[in-house]
């Protein structure tokens, strides 16, 4: 090697000739006709149906093969996606949303008004704020082929902000037979009317998913923005290749046998950065916010002092580096309503910005906690969240709390987490998430939040009458300055109730090669309006 | 007989505190005749030495987290740098061996007795002997790593039932050893002499078949331990194992390879000690194999 | 002759149906209940019964194995939990990284071994014989994953030489293939290597101090000639013997491996299977590898006695 290089080869070019050796992609050689972008998403697809499971690789996919009524932009703001146009009655309670032209099934049939309202309806069971958009719709009917209608009982300002919805459940637009299946059981054929086609013959679980260009679909006329404005499918075809060792991910990237990574591995970022190849890119501004979720319904988490006593013992920081985020890249967030978003406040969390243990303990011996044992779950495969529990796992034990830190991956604390019962029969007391930050800007998408004392609210099934009465207000907050004072307000309660603890913001990041052009911050990782530069 | 003897002595602990100069030159002389047994010995007692006596030789907690100062390169307060989460490698490592030699020894131990009485009801009671071997071919036909992941998976990951999940893939080779040694004496003259005669069977069990069996059973156990080492390493870097709350060289691997480009001294120091280790009771087994039983060595000369 | 390959082939017949029934206890004295799991989330008491009544969980569990058995003969493994393929076809798309990894593995292995055990025996005691049988020793004492990520970190990560990803098939140019083969089947190989080196050391020990061999050297026959054309073909059963057998330890070097390389075969649908507790897809890994195991082992007995019909059984 080290000869080589003195007979005037770059140590990189002799890279980049063992690289072309080494591939059958990218390289001129294969000046293959079909235009293929590889990319690495942050786990493995495992349900292809996102009405089924709250995974955020689910709604990436239904990006890819579905379509949305509404779609967010760059700004935040709904705008019409598959909906052509529509009309609010003056008292805002009737809605008439009608399709726009030329949408069809991947199977060539048109999408109808019928094909909306069912899949709607099929979300709106599963969905926090569906139940809500439903909860005070009296009907919610298709009108013709093209139009349907939604009839509210009392004026609810998001409507368009739920037909928009980014984070998981997503409220894609299924064809009406699936849509009426029960989402445990619709395991069937994927037919979309997205951008893209899901290609199941040649979907390998765990190694890759495969999508080809939708030669039919027709997009909107405005520019893409976000999720909103034109779905332009540029290349041939996507593959999802499931790498899932991180090193060897972003030794792909580097050595051009994928073009795009999705949250590469936070320590691996400042060196990523280095790489003139490469993009590393917020896909979403506002980020993810850190969520330290106790168990509502169980002890010793549903008794309040313990919960204050949790978050006494949290040093976001310490969590933040534990996670590998790279120091310019962590913001400590106590604002319930995220930070950097339009109602983000302080207000009340004075007392939780230093960590305490001996405070922590007496809060804990307050709650009359006799060292009953506190299930922690931890997922071993996201190291972003595991090696902050293993750090809250060690604060909590410092304030002699009896912990048992229980390793699983990520896909099976999913399922974990809906069991409700006491610890001794596979129950569990506390686990750690994170949430889009932009869901957070209004307490009513704020999935986490939310402590209706309903069944549906989101594992920890936190209940507090103060708290949600506050949420629902904002239902019907006029002003800027109403939201404001509601803010403040609410996230003095919310550091009472603790609904979670949050631990922070952290960036959405992905890493790209500089072949790809067109790659938005579209808050989730979208594969359209993207193409291939031939070097 | 006399080969127990000799087993016995050579075993590190005993053989060193004889204290007069004559002895000492002796077991020199004889180690010196058998470098594996020598060179395995010494090198698993360094090791044995430095996990036992790991809260001496480090001042961290195995656990202390320190998330701020992460990742950090060898230095005089951190011997071997610092882990994803601010712990101490070198402590680690130290403290990780424990968990590791603990399941290598257990598994011996339970696997050799689990196996010696298969063996021996197997070889002595014919009625039995068809059915369970069968059972043992079934077993040994399941690759052990699979079935042991199966089976730690499908229970509460904890560490004893990491071993269970160890000793059952590991028994039927042994029970196989004990049955062919019981066939074997079973057939000499003293033994039928006493099976006449009307000694009662545990009798001739303990009195004549056992001990025929210690010598190529210590063997056995030896590589049993090595193997269990390594296997739980596999299971615990594939997420099977040791909860990962425990130090094992399988964790502390498992967990640093999301770094090897940062910092690879966290996955390279556990992962050498741990070859070493096996290494070590290899070489002691090999050793012990040649010196014990010239033909046994024969028999399982290509056994994993 | 027909007579043994009969006899031999049926008891293969009982030893799969052990392997099977291990497999099938497994999963049933398990505490966990794979009707929750599958239903998911949001499902309700009655669609977990439904999907238990559906799965025949409900039935005794003597039925349940039945079934199971004639399920397994017709080549029904069942269904994954989570994507619900069948896991014989998730099975058949893994075959060939395994299969190619295994070859090449093998391959070098003997390559590798062979030589250095006939060199070792020839050498017997010299020092020669001692650093190869050390060496031995020390790589087969090596744990899988050391070896690899130690290449790993050299190859790939600080010469930038090898690609640290995944598999290129055959098919894409033997170039690509090999590229992405040779760190994953070197690691593995030398932990096989090893074990066969020691073992054809041994055999040909034995061959080398029978008589005609001494004849043959007395008379003059080159070295080369007497230890690969005399010795080694009578050496050959015993090295093929533990060919056969090393095969268990290279199918649980496989799933180490594929985690290690990210190679998308079936010991990777293993560790994923493992994480997710997609219980028929592990249950049906585990059956496919004893089979094959047990299958191989059969051709190869079957083989010598084809081969060398001087062995007497």
């Amino acid at each position: 090697m080290s000869m080589r290089l003195d007979f005037g080869f770059s140590r990189r070019a002799l890279a980049a000739a063992t690289i072309g050796f080494g591939l059958g992609i990218a390289g001129p050689s294969l000046a293959a006709d079909e235009a293929t972008l590889k990319a690495v998403m942050f786990t493995d697809l495992a349900i292809t149906d996102p009405t089924f499971t709250a995974s955020t690789i689910t709604s990436n996919f239904g990006f890819m093969v579905y379509d949305t009524l509404f779609g967010i932009d760059s700004k935040g703001e709904p705008k019409p996606q598959m909906v052509d146009r529509y009309e609010k009655s003056a008292d805002g309670l009737t809605w008439t949303f009608t399709l726009r032209d030329g949408l069809k099934w991947h199977d060539g049939t048109p999408v109808t008004a019928d094909d909306a309202v069912a899949s709607i309806k099929r979300w709106a069971k599963v969905d926090s704020l569906g139940k809500a958009l439903m909860g005070a719709a009296t009907s919610f009917e298709p009108v013709d082929q093209k139009t349907f209608k939604l009839v509210l009982s009392k004026p609810f300002p998001l409507v368009l902000d739920a037909f928009a919805k980014t984070s998981a459940y997503t409220p894609f637009i299924y064809q009406k037979a699936f849509a009426e299946t029960a989402p445990s059981q619709a395991k069937g054929k994927v037919v979309g009317s997205g951008p893209f086609i899901f290609v199941d013959e040649e979907w390998r679980p765990g190694n890759k998913v495969v999508f080809r260009k939708n030669p039919n679909y027709v997009p909107r006329s405005d520019p893409q923005d976000g999720l909103a404005g034109a779905k332009v499918p540029k290349v041939d075809k996507v593959e999802w290749i499931t790498i899932s060792d991180p090193n060897t991910a972003i030794a792909a990237l580097q050595n051009g046998e994928i073009h795009y990574l999705d949250n590469p591995l936070m320590d691996l970022v400042p060196m990523l950065e280095k790489e003139p190849d490469l993009t590393v890119l917020r896909i979403d501004p506002l980020g993810q916010s850190g969520m330290i979720r106790p168990n509502h319904v169980q002890k010793p988490f549903n008794d309040p002092k313990a919960r204050l006593g949790l978050a006494k013992l949290v040093d976001q920081a310490v969590l933040g580096a534990a996670g590998g985020v790279p120091q310019n890249y962590f913001t400590a967030c106590y604002s319930f309503l995220g930070c950097g978003t339009p109602l983000s406040t302080e207000r009340g969390a004075e007392a939780f910005k230093k960590q305490n243990v001996a405070e922590a303990k007496e809060l804990f011996a307050s709650a009359g906690y006799k060292g009953e044992k506190i299930v922690v779950l931890q997922p071993t495969d996201v190291p972003v969240l595991s090696n902050p529990t293993e750090a809250l796992v060690q604060a909590l034990r410092s304030a002699g709390l009896n912990v048992e830190a229980q390793a699983m991956d990520w896909g099976t604390l999913t399922s974990r987490r809906t069991n409700k019962g006491p610890t001794e029969e596979g129950g569990w007391s506390l686990f750690l998430t994170t949430g889009f930050t932009s869901g957070f800007g209004s307490p009513l998408t704020h999935t986490y939040l939310q402590s209706s004392c309903e069944v549906g609210t989101a594992a920890g099934w936190p209940c507090d009458k103060e708290l949600q009465g506050l949420i629902d207000q904002f239902q019907s907050a006029g002003t800027r300055d109403d939201q404001k004072r509601l803010a403040d307000k609410l996230n003095e309660v919310a550091y009472k109730v603790l609904p979670y603890v949050p631990y922070g913001q952290m960036p959405v990041l992905a890493a790209y090669r500089n072949e790809l052009k067109g790659v938005q911050p579209s808050g989730i990782g979208v594969f359209y309006g993207i193409s291939i530069a031939k070097e | 007989m006399s080969s127990t003897k000799i087993l016995i002595s050579s075993d590190p602990a005993e053989a060193v505190p004889s204290g007069a100069a004559s002895s000492r030159k002796r077991i020199g002389r004889w180690l010196q005749r058998h470098p594996r047994i020598a060179f395995g010995a010494a090198l698993f007692s360094i090791i044995l030495v430095l996990t036992v006596f790991a809260p001496v030789l480090t001042s961290h907690d195995p656990l202390q987290m320190n998330p701020l100062n992460r990742l950090k390169p060898p230095s005089s307060e951190h011997f071997l740098g610092t882990d994803a989460l601010g712990r101490d490698v070198f402590t680690r490592t130290l403290y990780g061996g424990r968990a590791s030699l603990m399941v290598g020894f257990s598994v011996a131990i339970a696997a050799t007795l689990v196996g010696l009485a298969i063996g021996l009801v197997s070889g002595y009671f014919r009625a039995v002997d068809n059915v369970l071997m069968l059972i043992m071919t079934g077993l040994m036909s399941i690759p052990g790593i699979l079935l042991a992941i199966a089976m730690t998976t499908l229970s509460k990951a904890s560490l004893a039932t990491v071993i269970v999940a160890i000793v059952i893939p590991e028994v039927p080779r042994t029970a196989r050893l004990v049955r062919s040694i019981v066939l074997m004496i079973r057939e000499q003259p003293y033994v039928d002499a006493a099976i006449v005669t009307g000694t009662p069977v545990w009798r001739i069990l303990i009195r004549h078949i056992l001990p025929n069996t210690a010598a190529p059973l210590t063997v056995q156990a030896t590589f049993i331990c090595a193997s269990a080492i390594i296997v739980e390493a596999y299971l615990s870097f594939l997420g099977a194992g040791t909860p990962p709350e425990i130090p094992s060289w399988g964790n502390l691997i498992a967990e640093a390879r999301n770094y090897i480009r940062l910092a690879f001294w966290i996955l390279l120091y556990p992962g050498l000690l741990l070859g070493l280790t096996v290494l070590s009771v290899n070489l002691l087994g090999d050793g012990l194999r040649d010196l014990l039983d010239p033909r046994l060595a024969r028999q399982m000369k290509g056994r994993s | 002759m027909l007579g043994y390959v009969v006899t031999r082939t049926l008891s293969a017949v009982p030893v799969m149906a052990v392997v099977a029934t291990i497999v099938f206890l497994l999963l049933h004295l398990t505490p966990g209940d794979p009707a929750t799991i599958i239903a998911g989330e949001q499902a309700t008491a009655a669609e977990i019964e439904r999907i238990r009544t559906t799965l025949g969980l409900d039935q005794p569990l003597l039925k349940q194995f039945v079934t199971w058995l004639l399920n397994i003969l017709s080549g029904d493994l069942g269904h994954s939990i989570y994507s619900g393929k069948p896991v014989t076809e998730l099975i058949v798309q893994r075959l060939e990284p395994t299969v190619s990894l295994a070859l090449l593995t093998l391959s070098i292995a003997i390559v590798i071994a062979v030589p250095t055990g006939v060199i070792a025996a020839w050498k017997e005691g010299t020092w020669v014989d001692w650093t190869l049988m050390f060496l031995a020793i020390l790589f087969f004492s090596m744990p899988i994953f050391i070896t690899g990520y130690i290449l790993i970190y050299n190859f790939s990560v600080q010469w930038r030489l090898l690609p640290v990803q995944g598999f290129r098939s055959i098919s894409d140019g033997i170039g690509p293939f090999l590229s992405h083969m040779i760190l994953p089947a070197i690691s593995l190989g030398m932990v096989y290597a090893s074990l066969l080196a020691r073992m054809s050391r041994s055999a040909m020990l034995e061959v080398l101090h029978q008589d005609y061999i001494r004849t043959a050297r007395a008379k003059g026959l080159g070295t080369g000639k007497v230890l690969f054309l005399h010795a080694l073909k009578n050496a050959a059963v015993p090295i093929i013997t533990t060919i056969g057998i090393g095969l268990i330890l290279l199918i649980s070097g496989v799933v180490v491996v594929e985690s290690v390389f990210a190679i998308p075969g079936i010991g990777r649908l293993t560790v994923d299977a493992i994480l997710r507790r997609d219980y028929p897809i592990i249950q049906g890994v585990i059956l496919f590898f004893s089979f094959v195991y047990v299958i191989i082992n059969l051709l190869i007995d079957l083989t010598y006695r084809l081969v060398d019909p001087r062995i007497k059984y």
